[in-house]
């Protein structure tokens, strides 16, 4: 049996070689770097140098990720799934969750903050266009398929001027760049879920690549999806369809097709308790990308789509709550390389964007309401337009700056905001610094009364009643590759303040009352978030792995509550993760993660009492508290063979212990009364993940 | 080194919910008066959520209070006395007072200096109409009760039963509180669920065993009491799922302690679940 190839990474290099002898080198790397794909120009440049348009080189890496000089990380999803698997499915937001800075309030959470800010206001994207939810139930894995999307690109809280209207982090999925040269295919089957990647050129130009994931999560994980006296149900599938074009030398047009849903419910015993949850994305999304020899576009136009549906039902009551919100629009940026001694770069883009949303509303039966009429649907446009100068200041230091505007008009509320945006790039032997400063738009808002994100928060577009929230943040960076590449060390420091963030102050029982308006429950207020990550990463050898550490407070300060600052939902106060992966022979790798972190906030409770035969919890402090300390120890083995009756295949086993050591991790903690004993009960509710083995099966051809 | 050398520094600064908040014990006091009935209070203490498995409901039970009604022109003292049919076992009563509507009722309860007080308005009672008894589908074990009524606007309304087998008081229905919606006319016909209490050792159902002679009462109670048992209900109903509990405070009347003081107007339905 023979290991199955390396996975490839893809540089893309524009290049105006100045003499031959740097033609002959790339050329080398064309033939030794197989398997290879170069689309070379002939045009000779009139001081007798060559001018190479466009070279891709397919190399092959082990590397999960990569820090670039301006501290955003491209993360390949091929390879993080081969190395961290939750019940045999590979999934680069697990693996982008244990990075500094970024944290999710347990195991159930569908969303994670990037420094400190709230889950909506980090931007997930497929071809740079928006998804609006990116989790399948419970965060047990996102919606974005790593082999469909193996190239993800994180930027935490230094942007480039063309960051979309969120806060906070900015999450890109993408199909690796190079086409298809022939049918290729990856098939995955987990004990959740099964999924097939298939990939076909279209003449020499073309190619399409389809996905399908589908679980089977109730058949096998049923009863371990009980809690309590609560009967979970699930399941979900996804979609993606891409096709790209090669339209001349310099131009690209990709098409992106993604849909999603979930199906949840939950039925309570002890309750009479039934809900359902549905949820779906649907994105369509084309794009154009030029790339000249001074001057680059990307130009995308998009419709993306998020629907929810919460419903419960208890006895003869019941009540259906869906809310909706719908991005249609096209947004581009570019470059364009003036030079000069000081070698101006100009970025610039323009955006439009047309938002249409319904809030959550309440349909109740059964209690004596009329019925309700669904609310008037909200629009809103926003268009947008960014400059900005980059430029050296010194030999090693190129400093960025320019502004963004963003018109807003949405039922009255017509507001212009300016966010203005420098960073500053400091290169030297010790490493790349990058001072970055900058304001930030998010006409959108997220609200619910799950504290971990689930798909029923809804969004809701701001108006004259919840104006647009804003952030400015300052944050450095540090990125240093000493040893000669085999080492990666990287750290950053942030400091955010926010305006018009956003909570819910409602309850589940909210919704069933006459003339339910979520906006009537929507509370506005302050928000400073600060911290620090640092990562230490050994990228190169038999043996990798990184360390991080990461230590961050988010608060939060609503007039109506109060003129304390509070602690926010989703703020991490400490977080390390150590993970190593071994390589013991060329076909087997050995793998292991161990991830801390601090509880999540919780509003504690202080006191007990019994009224109506009930026990009863009195709370403290805002989320002044946390759950106790999260950690585990992930084990993974993967190992790569081929079958001699099966030539051409690649197979590969991975067998992955979640939380091996089996500790218990908190999500929930309740009171009650033990009629057995007659005494008072704390009940805890722990996470899914309690010794989790799982295999997983993938081939490839 | 020196970053890991901080991490204990930097976790201690964080509590968790295992450290003892520290708060101080606080009378509790669940009492209602009923148009035509006598007024009650159970009186209780709150108790620290650090170790409940060492606490009893016989250890909340404050027995040597001074309770005491006014109706705004005459004040009782209400007796305390073992009531075994109830969880916690001891009630104050008195039958010097007794419930009319629209009068302001006003409890005291005086226990080693700590003094609580509680003021309620007794609206107007509504009558029932009906109280059906329905079948259960693939059940024959179990009945739903339905109770009907034409509620009155701007009142606020809660169902109370009354099964023997569960507790020798009325208590209130699960999910049983109701306020009409502004403009609607007409009767409506609510569920009346079973209480969902802590206290009963099997699972709960909404519905009633065939053969029980049940009590069912609609109360008409002020939007402050209502407010109370509303959040009451969010509790009861969602308290123990893991992806809708909330922390939000039942909040109350009693100034100086925990609980709700409710003057309720009433009406009572005796029904045979047959």
């Amino acid at each position: 049996m023979k290991p199955m190839p390396r996975h490839r990474i893809q540089l893309h290099i524009i290049v105006r070689a100045a003499s031959t002898a740097w033609l002959s080198l790339l050329c080398g790397l064309t033939v030794h770097g197989a398997p290879t794909t170069a689309e070379m120009a002939d045009s000779i440049d009139p001081g007798g140098g060559v001018s190479l348009r466009e070279v891709t080189v397919e190399a092959q890496s082990r590397r999960p990720a990569r820090v670039a000089g301006d501290a955003s990380m491209t993360v390949d999803a091929s390879v993080t799934g081969q190395r961290m698997r939750a019940f045999g499915e590979a999934d680069a937001m697990r693996w982008i969750s244990t990075l500094p800075g970024i944290s999710a309030a347990g195991d159930y959470a569908s969303g994670v903050s990037v420094d400190g800010t709230e889950y909506s206001h980090t931007y997930y994207g497929i071809g740079g266009a928006p998804v609006f939810f990116p989790y399948h139930f419970g965060g047990i894995f996102s919606v974005f398929n790593s082999e469909h999307m193996p190239v993800v690109h994180l930027e935490k809280s230094v942007h480039t001027p063309d960051m979309p209207p969120r806060l906070g982090g900015r999450i890109d999925f993408a199909p690796r760049r190079g086409l298809t040269e022939r049918v290729k295919g990856v098939v995955n089957v987990g004990l959740l879920a099964s999924s097939a990647t298939v990939s076909a050129p279209l003449g020499d130009r073309a190619d399409v690549t389809a996905s399908a994931r589908v679980s089977y999560i109730d058949a096998l994980y049923g009863s371990m999806l009980t809690s309590n006296s609560t009967d979970i149900g699930y399941g979900f599938d996804d979609y993606n369809l891409t096709a790209r074009v090669v339209a001349g030398s310099r131009d690209r047009l990709g098409v992106h097709l993604f849909y999603n849903r979930d199906f949840l419910r939950t039925n309570d015993d002890r309750y009479a308790l039934d809900t359902r949850f549905r949820w779906h994305n649907f994105l369509a999304a084309g794009e154009w990308e030029h790339k000249g020899e001074r001057f680059d576009w990307h130009q995308n136009v998009y419709c993306s789509t998020f629907g929810s549906t919460f419903g419960m039902n208890m006895s003869r009551v019941g009540a259906r709550i869906p809310s909706s919100i719908t991005e249609s629009g096209t947004r581009g940026h570019g470059s364009y390389v003036a030079g000069g001694l000081r070698g101006v770069r100009l970025l610039f883009g323009a955006s439009a964007a047309h938002l249409s949303g319904i809030p959550q509303w309440a349909a109740v039966s059964g209690y004596g309401y009329a019925p309700s009429e669904r609310p008037a649907r909200v629009n809103a446009f926003s268009a947008s337009a960014h400059l900005a100068c980059e430029f050296s200041i010194a030999p090693s230091l190129r400093l960025t700056a320019g502004a963004k505007m963003l018109v807003y008009s949405s039922a009255g509320y017509r507001p212009l905001f300016v966010d203005p945006t420098a960073t500053l790039t400091w290169t030297t032997r010790a490493g790349t610094f990058n001072l970055h400063a900058a304001g930030y738009t998010q006409p959108l808002h997220q609200v619910g009364f799950s504290d971990i994100g689930l798909a029923s928060n809804f969004w809701l577009i701001a108006g004259r009643e919840l104006k647009a929230q804003r952030a400015r943040t300052a944050a450095l960076s540090w990125v240093h590759s000493p040893g000669g590449d085999e080492w990666e060390l990287s750290a950053d420091v942030y400091y955010k303040r926010l305006t018009g963030a956003s909570e819910y102050d409602g309850t589940t029982i909210t919704l069933l009352e006459p003339g339910y308006s979520a906006m009537e429950h929507v509370i506005t207020g302050d928000g400073r978030n600060y911290g620090a990550g640092v990562m230490v990463s050994r990228v190169a050898g038999r043996l990798t792995g990184s360390c991080s550490l990461a230590w961050g407070r988010a608060q939060r300060r609503f007039p109506s509550l109060g003129d304390r600052w509070v602690t926010a939902a989703v703020e991490q106060r400490l977080s390390a993760t150590v993970q190593g992966h071994y390589r013991l022979t060329p076909a087997i790798g050995l793998d292991a993660a161990w991830t801390y972190a601090t509880g999540r906030p919780v509003t504690p409770v202080t006191a007990l009492y019994m009224i109506g035969e009930n026990v009863i919890s009195e709370f403290g402090e805002r989320n002044s508290r946390c759950m106790p300390a999260y950690h585990r120890l992930d084990l993974s083995a993967s190992w790569n063979f081929r079958i001699k009756r099966w030539p051409g295949i690649d197979n590969m086993l991975i067998l992955s212990v979640i939380n091996a050591y089996g500790h218990s991790n908190v999500s929930i903690v309740t009171f009650g009364y033990d009629t057995d004993e007659a005494v008072f009960a704390r009940r805890e509710s722990a996470s899914l993940y309690k010794f989790m083995p799982s295999l997983a099966y993938v081939m490839r051809f | 080194m020196m970053v890991i050398g901080m991490m204990p520094v930097l976790v201690s600064c964080q509590k968790t919910i295992d450290d003892d908040y520290g708060a101080a014990s606080r009378l509790v006091v669940e009492g209602w008066i009923d148009s035509d009935g006598h007024p009650t209070v159970m009186l209780t203490r709150s108790f620290s959520p650090m170790n409940p498995a060492d606490i009893t409901v016989g250890d909340l039970v404050v027995r040597w209070a001074k309770v005491t009604i006014s109706d705004g022109e005459r004040t009782a003292t209400m007796i305390g006395r073992v009531d075994r049919t109830v969880t916690p076992p001891f009630v104050y009563t008195t039958a010097d007072i007794k419930g009319r509507p629209g009068k302001r009722y006003t409890v005291t309860a005086e226990y080693d200096g700590e003094r609580v007080s509680a003021v309620c308005v007794m609206p107007e009672p509504s009558a029932i109409g009906r109280v059906d008894v329905l079948p259960v589908a693939s059940c024959d074990t179990l009945r739903e009760v339905t109770l009907t009524f034409v509620p009155e606007a701007d009142r606020c309304y809660q169902l109370v039963v009354y099964d023997p087998e569960m507790s020798g008081r009325f208590l209130p229905c699960f999910m049983g509180t109701y306020r009409p919606e502004a403009g609607m006319a007409g009767e409506v016909t609510l569920t009346v669920c079973r209480p969902n209490i802590d206290t009963e050792r099997d699972d709960y159902t909404p519905y009633f065993a065939v053969g029980h002679r049940i009590g069912v009462a609609l109360t008409t109670i002020t939007t402050e009491v209502w407010r109370f048992w509303h959040q009451y209900d969010d509790v009861t109903a969602f308290g123990g799922n893991i992806f809708l509990a909330g922390s939000v405070p039942l909040g109350g009347n009693i100034a100086g302690g925990y609980g709700v003081w409710s003057a309720r107007g009433w009406d009572y339905r005796t029904v045979v679940v047959d």
